[in-house]
């Protein structure tokens, strides 16, 4: 658990981060959202202490972080940047062995966990462990940035715009992984990012922040709902509703009953494994006003726009 | 996932490294060859070995002139580099460069002619010459080389765990070695060529031989110090400079 209490930076007269105070919960995805120079980085970097606050404090499962030395602290946490950074200079292996050599682990664990952490973010060792950083692609070199992040299995993961040079395509595919790992290894993750399906897709809670404010600290569905500000609301625009839909699962809608002889082939339907918006554009595509629910070929329920829609509006929906 | 081009790269390097390596050792150590091949170029002279001293020991000369002026210049230069690279150096960086600049705008005969009195003849003055006219392009290079690492790497690296002293040498001088040793070669090529001064305040070397021909007019005697102060130097540029290993990147 993260505990950030009134974490403030200045520069000169500049106050980049103002007062910030939240809390991150064990295994909790929490994304760092605002435009540029709203502090976002520096809120980030003052966690592993790259940055030092002016004031403030950053505790770690209860301990200041301000009197741990700052070597050890990073160790407990992965990094991951935009430019990956990567060693040029070393194979993929070394690479993914940074942290596990700094701890000092034998090599044979260490040959091993590289295997697993590449298999891990789908990359194959046999493939990939010799080569070098500019034999990669952007998103192979990506993923092993998110490898050598996990390595040494720390219990937080700190990604600072991780996928913003990516291009669109596997950009999506990161984030999609991004969640799976999430799901599976249920790591306490903050995430800085500008993009707000990024935001969206992929946080637990978001902190929207402005000009170093904290605005808002709150899951999607509660910003669209009850958004504190202005601000918010203008910030997240007319689509957050949809983009809330993508992060839901059909399945777990309250479907209305069906008459049990219907069949799936018979009137338009989807498969329960879909997101609500992809359920929703179904419902448009198909010219319908209700859509048959199928899970493997076999009906299981009716939806139509106020179960997609009422799914939502009372928050109650599961992140 | 070595490609036959890299392979090819690498092969060529080493027999060109060979090859120029021969050359000099065959002139240096195999003074009946070398005389046929300076009879052969120069025909009309009768003398074409200068009588003094054998090639091998003025070439023995010549490498430790170069040697020693180069390792202490290396030491002084890389050190100077470092300071002005660190946190407390930083304010005296412009003056570490511009004492560097300037030691390099004065002529290695100058530095001689002014250090004679203090040491006298012999090597001392030489490489004293060559060590000032040495640090600042080992300097520069260092300070380049440390600099050009990608702020990426270094902020990974940080942000990793890594002390300043484990990121330093993992991450910073490894990748700035290139650069770094793209000073050390040129260092070394020049001192070679430069190291012939040495025979003007005594302190032999492959000079004396061609100072010896310059005063009798015997071109035998110049080409003798000349060829395998090329070839060294040559030598010397193959050896440090790395083989084209570059590799298709992967689309």
């Amino acid at each position: 658990m993260i505990e950030i209490a009134d974490l403030t930076k200045r520069y000169g007269s500049f106050t980049a981060v103002d007062s910030v105070s939240l809390t991150v919960e064990q295994g909790q995805f929490t994304v760092l959202l605002g435009p540029s120079g709203s502090g976002k980085t520096t809120v980030l970097r003052m966690i592993n202490r790259m940055v030092e606050p002016t004031s403030g404090r950053v505790l770690l499962n209860g301990v200041d972080t301000a009197t741990m030395r700052p070597e050890s602290l990073r160790r407990t946490m992965g990094y991951v940047i935009q430019n990956t950074g990567l060693f040029p200079n070393m194979t993929i292996r070394r690479n993914v062995a940074t942290v596990p050599r700094l701890l000092g682990w034998d090599r044979r664990r260490i040959e091993e966990r590289v295997s697993e952490m590449l298999d891990l973010v789908g990359l194959d060792p046999d493939t990939y462990a010799s080569k070098y950083p500019h034999q990669l692609s952007g998103g192979e070199a990506q993923r092993v940035g998110v490898a050598r992040a996990l390595a040494a299995d720390p219990p937080v993961l700190l990604m600072d715009e991780p996928f913003g040079a990516v291009d669109p395509l596997t950009r999506e595919r990161l984030q999609l992984e991004m969640k799976r790992l999430h799901a599976k290894l249920r790591k306490t993750i903050v995430f800085v990012t500008h993009d707000i399906d990024e935001a969206v897709l992929l946080a637990d809670r978001i902190a929207l922040l402005r000009e170093g404010h904290l605005e808002q600290y709150a899951a999607p569905e509660k910003l669209w709902i009850e958004p504190a500000s202005e601000f918010v609301k203008g910030f997240f625009g007319e689509n957050l509703g949809l983009r809330i839909m993508a992060r839901h699962c059909l399945s777990s809608v309250p479907f209305k009953p069906l008459d049990p002889s219907v069949s799936c082939a018979a009137a338009p339907h989807v498969e329960d494994s879909v997101t609500l918006k992809e359920a929703l554009a179904e419902l448009v595509g198909a010219k319908a006003t209700k859509l048959i629910v199928c899970h493997e070929g076999a009906p299981r329920g009716v939806v139509d726009f106020e179960t997609l829609v009422k799914a939502l509006g009372d928050g109650s929906a599961p992140a | 996932m070595i490609g036959w081009r890299t392979r090819a790269g690498t092969l060529g390097h080493w027999a060109g490294v060979t090859v120029l390596g021969a050359v000099t050792a065959w002139m240096t150590f195999d003074a009946t060859g070398f005389e046929l091949l300076l009879r052969f170029l120069v025909p009309d002279q009768r003398a074409v070995l200068y009588p003094t001293k054998p090639l091998s020991v003025l070439m023995g000369e010549q490498v430790y002139l170069t040697m020693a002026s180069s390792a202490i210049a290396l030491v002084v230069g890389v050190t100077l580099g470092l300071i002005a690279l660190s946190r407390a150096g930083k304010p005296f960086r412009d003056l570490i460069m511009s004492v560097g600049n300037l030691a390099q705008t004065v002529p290695s005969v100058a530095i001689m002619a002014l250090v004679i009195p203090l040491t006298g003849y012999g090597a001392e003055p030489v490489v004293i010459a060559l060590v000032l006219y040495s640090i600042l392009p080992i300097m520069l290079n260092v300070v380049a080389g440390i600099e050009s690492v990608s702020p990426d790497a270094i902020d990974a690296a940080t942000g990793m765990g890594m002390t300043p002293r484990q990121r330093f040498l993992s991450v910073q001088l490894p990748l700035a070695m290139p650069v770094i040793m793209g000073g050390v070669k040129n260092m070394l090529v020049i001192n070679v060529s430069a190291a012939t001064l040495g025979a003007v305040v005594a302190a032999g070397g492959l000079g004396m031989p061609i100072l010896a021909g310059f005063k009798e007019y015997n071109d035998a005697y110049i080409l003798e110090g000349a060829l395998p102060s090329i070839t060294l130097a040559l030598f010397i540029d193959r050896l440090l400079s790395p083989p084209d290993t570059r590799d298709e990147a992967v689309a």
